[in-house]
């Protein structure tokens, strides 16, 4: 069996310096015009351990810096090559379309949360007009279940220059953080980083949290549908 | 020149790295069906061993804020 990391297009066979899920080498299964990044398993179901979601995250970034990569859902393993053939080719035009749009393209998170240490007691909220972003940030939590245009004009206008594309998550309750993602082209990197740095600045009473840059998880179709 | 604050600097493996990561790995990312298995799809809370919960972010918040009440009163 074969647990597979990500998609890339087919090309001269490469290695990856990384080692994949439980010790073993990372290999290039080819099919049609597309290769997928494998490596040997001998179970079926892979534990989400921290480990295991590392490892297929490293594999997919030991790949990333040599080519664009499609990364797929954790835990996807096939019975042998032949199977593998049989999944990339019944994708293959939305796979390698999909690959086209990423080119060069990385991820970066981003979460928005009031700034805990300046936080008002839950008596001041009524009144207290000093921290109007956290009272803000609060009234959006209890009051929607996605995230108001406002919020979204003024993430658009901080960031929408060093972006590609972007999305919102979903609100998951409504006290969860809000949460984006963005997708920057790599020569952007530094110019989104600094203009994170910029919104926090302007921003202090919201807590942004950035973490990336990550393989564009979000910026992929998750399922395909079969191509006759 | 003011200094501008930084957005919470992303260190590898640290608590958001990690809530960032399970959510695309486990949420995100291409599903080629067919013989493939998605052996954790559809699945926001995955016990490690006996003593780690992993759990996704929003998972974590109601966690939280049920501790927090509990407490409160």
């Amino acid at each position: 069996m074969f647990y597979l990391y990500g998609v890339i297009r087919r090309q001269a066979e490469f290695s990856a310096a990384t080692a994949g899920i439980g010790g073993s080498a990372v290999a290039m299964l080819p099919c049609c015009g597309l290769m997928a990044v494998a490596s040997p398993v001998d179970i079926r179901e892979i534990e989400a351990t921290e480990d295991n979601l590392w490892c297929h995250e490293h594999v997919i970034e030991a790949i990333m810096a040599e080519t664009t990569v499609l990364p797929l859902r954790f835990g996807t393993v096939v019975a042998d090559a032949a199977a593998c053939r049989h999944l990339l080719s019944q994708s293959e035009g939305q796979l390698a379309a999909q690959l086209a749009l990423l080119d060069g393209r990385v991820e970066f998170g981003l979460r928005l949360g009031p700034e805990a240490a300046r936080e008002p007691a839950e008596t001041e909220c009524g009144s207290a007009t000093n921290w109007p972003g956290t009272l803000y940030l609060r009234s959006l939590a209890r009051t929607y279940a996605s995230w108001p245009t406002s919020l979204d004009v003024t993430l658009n206008a901080a960031l929408d220059a060093y972006a590609v594309a972007y999305m919102l998550w979903p609100r998951g309750t409504p006290e969860s953080e809000l949460r984006a993602s963005f997708l920057v082209a790599k020569p952007a990197i530094d110019a989104f980083r600094q203009a994170v740095a910029r919104l926090q600045s302007s921003q202090p009473e919201w807590r942004i949290s950035c973490t990336g840059p990550w393989p564009p998880y979000s910026f992929v179709e998750s399922k395909f549908d079969e191509e006759g | 020149m003011e200094k501008l604050p930084k957005p919470t600097p992303p260190q590898r493996g640290g608590e958001i790295e990690l809530a960032d990561l399970v959510d695309r790995l486990l949420g995100k990312g291409v599903v080629l069906w067919g013989e493939a298995t998605i052996s954790v799809a559809g699945v926001d809370l995955v016990y490690l061993g006996l003593k780690v919960l992993l759990a996704s972010t929003d998972t974590a918040d109601r966690m939280r804020n049920a501790a927090s009440n509990h407490t409160e009163s």
